[in-house]
């Protein structure tokens, strides 16, 4: 029953979306963020739940795109007509199929071998896409013009907010798919391999076969972006399956955090939005979302989810409340610190004239500038130190396990 | 038929012997011990019978069928289940999911994608009586990484079991315990395998006159004894190369 509600709640939510963000740049990041949660999601069925680390899943999103431009293009020559809500599930057939091949031979083991050979076959894939000129068009790539389907009960698909509507509902339905498929058994036991393939071994399952699955299936779904990703763009390069759309996504994924269902949704919102927002601002976004990832690693291991699950304890005991000060005392020169850190980066890419920064002109060539934004940070910087440890103090007062929450099992 | 069937089987690992032509037979229903000091190759005897290693000559049948050439999952398939010397769980997962997973192919799922686990009541039903006879109910929705060290091998001793397999290989299962500890161990032990055929290998010897009915003794890779207690107990040879001292007959064992 709650989870009833959950499920409409979400399709509820992405029904109202575009009625609030209604701008063309609102559906457009929209359409992208539909595209990338699908996507991160199918990821995080190899690296979250099944632990394999792969650098090439772009190639089952790129082939699934590549395969539902052609399927569009077959429409547009009038070869066959498909529906172009239709066009998503080509893609995902594709990717399934591409997945079943290449997992066939890639999945027996886990670690360091699955890793290299996800990494051979994307380079392998992205440098024969620049010589199978028919099907991946070279240097331009394909494109296909999607309002040549036939229309959809009256919708020809020619504005964005009707693509819209299409990406939700293949984005509610993967979403779905993809959650049902961690609670069947081969889904769990995605997770036991993960843990420990030895000892899924011993009760009967090969740790090889169970890996397939999953890989099977995330390609499935990955195909499923793809094809979601044609039907958007109506355009796919070389660019979609190398090397740099597979590091994409497992940013997505990792920073969102691996070890929730829905870690990969936010990772995926909230690179799409830096991605499509900042660099609007700045030529350092790249720079900047490295430094996100690096951090993320570094500090947390379990993603931007695994932070908001730490805080379940202190919830459940009552003692958030304990741990507003603190956060507010460390966040102010925290912001601050990464603020000022911004704007030395920035002022070190102008090369002349002013430099508006937070309303504050700045000049590159002036001493003073310079100065002063270090002076900051390095104030910030002593402010954080000092403050740090009320915040870990708090923390460790407010995650304490209470003496009544420690018998919780024996409460019926 | 014997349910286990060794016949000359040998394991080395490069120039060295590990194992040196052993026989042993397990008739149904036995509840055999294999002692042998350290490095004596116990543990390796354990991996070629259930798959982990492979034979370097001689053979392996389990209800008369060959399986020394078997992978581990198809030897487990056939009702032959084992524990670990250090305990290998499912570690991030609920000690619930740990044992459900270990039931999964028993009651056969196989790799199915197409059954909603919460929606199997038979097997979640199996789970939470499996639960409650390994006295872990407690600790249901525990991760098994976080579980204490009893805890731990009282799981690890469940996924072997789960299966209900006919034939148990259990690897030291009271190992690093207190006395307490492995009494309450040692009762659970012959709760759950009542009517299998068991297998054990143990340091300690309390243990192993307490649960075992025959005896095998391994010492540097060869079989020296295969017997009752009481006969192991007076055999010389044993007395020699293992217990070090002469154990009086009748006495306390040592």
């Amino acid at each position: 029953m709650r989870a009833l509600v959950l499920w409409a709640g979400f399709a509820l939510v992405l029904m109202v979306l575009p009625l609030i963000f209604d701008s063309v740049l609102g559906v457009s990041i929209l359409n992208q963020m539909a595209i990338a949660i699908v996507f991160a999601l199918s990821y995080n069925l190899l690296l979250g739940q099944g632990g394999m680390l792969s650098f090439g899943h772009a190639v089952y999103f790129g082939l699934g795109g590549f395969l539902a431009v052609h399927a569009m293009l077959l429409t547009e020559t009038q070869t066959l007509a498909i529906p172009l809500v239709l066009i998503p599930l080509a893609g995902g057939l594709c990717g399934l199929c591409a997945a079943l091949f290449i997992g066939s031979f890639s999945t027996g083991r886990a670690g360091t071998v699955f890793a290299m050979i996800s990494l051979g076959v994307g380079e392998l894939l992205a440098a024969s896409s620049l010589i199978l000129v028919s099907f991946f068009g070279g240097e331009s790539g394909v494109s296909a013009d999607r309002t040549f389907a036939p229309p959809f009960f009256g919708v020809d698909f020619s504005q964005d907010v009707q693509v819209y509507f299409l990406a939700a509902a293949w984005l509610f339905v993967s979403v779905l798919g993809m959650y049902l498929f961690t609670r069947t058994p081969a889904g769990r036991l995605a997770n036991a391999v993960r843990d420990n393939p030895e000892r899924a071994r011993f009760l009967g399952y090969s740790a090889g076969r169970v890996r397939f699955i999953s890989f099977a299936v995330a390609g499935f779904f990955a195909g499923i972006a793809g094809g979601l990703f044609a039907v958007n763009y109506e355009i796919l390069t070389a660019g979609n399956l190398n090397a740099a759309s597979s590091g994409q996504v497992l940013l997505m994924a990792y920073i969102g955090g691996l070890g929730v269902f829905i870690g990969p949704i936010l990772g995926a919102v909230l690179l799409t939005l830096i991605n499509s927002l900042l660099n609007h601002y700045t030529t350092l976004w790249m720079l900047y979302l490295g430094l996100v990832f690096v951090l993320t690693v570094m500090f947390l291991p379990r993603g931007l989810t695994g932070l908001l699950m730490l805080h379940r304890v202190p919830w459940q005991q009552g003692r958030l409340g304990l741990l507003v000060r603190p956060y507010t005392l460390t966040a102010i020169p925290g912001a601050v610190l990464v603020l000022s850190l911004i704007g030395l980066l920035e002022l070190s890419q102008r090369e002349t004239g002013p430099f508006v920064y937070l309303g504050i002109p700045f000049a590159p060539g002036s001493a003073v500038s310079w100065l002063a934004l270090l002076a900051v940070a390095v104030i910030a910087f002593v402010a954080l130190r000092r403050t740090l440890p009320g915040l870990r103090a708090a923390w460790a007062e407010a995650s304490a396990q209470s003496p009544r929450s420690m018998h919780e099992g024996d409460a019926p | 038929m014997s349910v286990l069937q060794l016949d000359n089987v040998s394991k080395s690992f490069g120039n060295s012997a590990i194992l040196r032509n052993v026989h042993l037979r397990i008739e149904p229903g036995e509840r055999h011990a294999i002692i042998g000091p350290n490095g004596a190759g116990k543990s390796t005897l354990f991996h070629l019978i259930s798959g982990r290693q492979q034979v370097s000559a001689g053979r392996i049948l389990f209800k008369g069928e060959a399986i020394h050439t078997l992978p581990p999952h198809e030897i487990a398939r056939r009702g032959l289940a084992r524990s670990f010397q250090v305990s290998s769980l499912f570690a991030q997962l609920s000690v619930f999911e740990n044992l459900r997973c270990a039931l999964l192919w028993p009651l056969g799922y196989g790799y199915s994608f197409w059954h909603l686990l919460s929606r199997e009541k038979a097997l979640n039903a199996r789970t939470e009586s499996l639960l409650d006879e390994l006295g872990l109910w407690q600790r249901r929705d525990v991760p098994a990484g976080e579980l204490a060290y009893a805890e731990q091998r009282a799981l690890e001793l469940g996924l072997a079991i789960a299966s209900s397999a006919e034939l148990i290989l259990l690897d030291e299962p009271v190992a690093g315990m207190n006395a307490t500890e492995a009494r309450q161990a040692l009762a659970l032990i012959r709760r759950v395998t009542a009517g299998k055929t068991l297998v054990v290998v143990e340091h300690d010897m309390t243990v192993v006159f307490d649960i075992a009915d025959r005896i095998s003794v391994l010492v540097q890779g060869e079989l020296i004894a295969s017997d009752t207690p009481a006969a192991i107990r007076r055999n010389a040879r044993v007395q020699e190369a293992y217990l070090g001292v002469p154990v009086p007959a009748g006495g306390q064992h040592a």
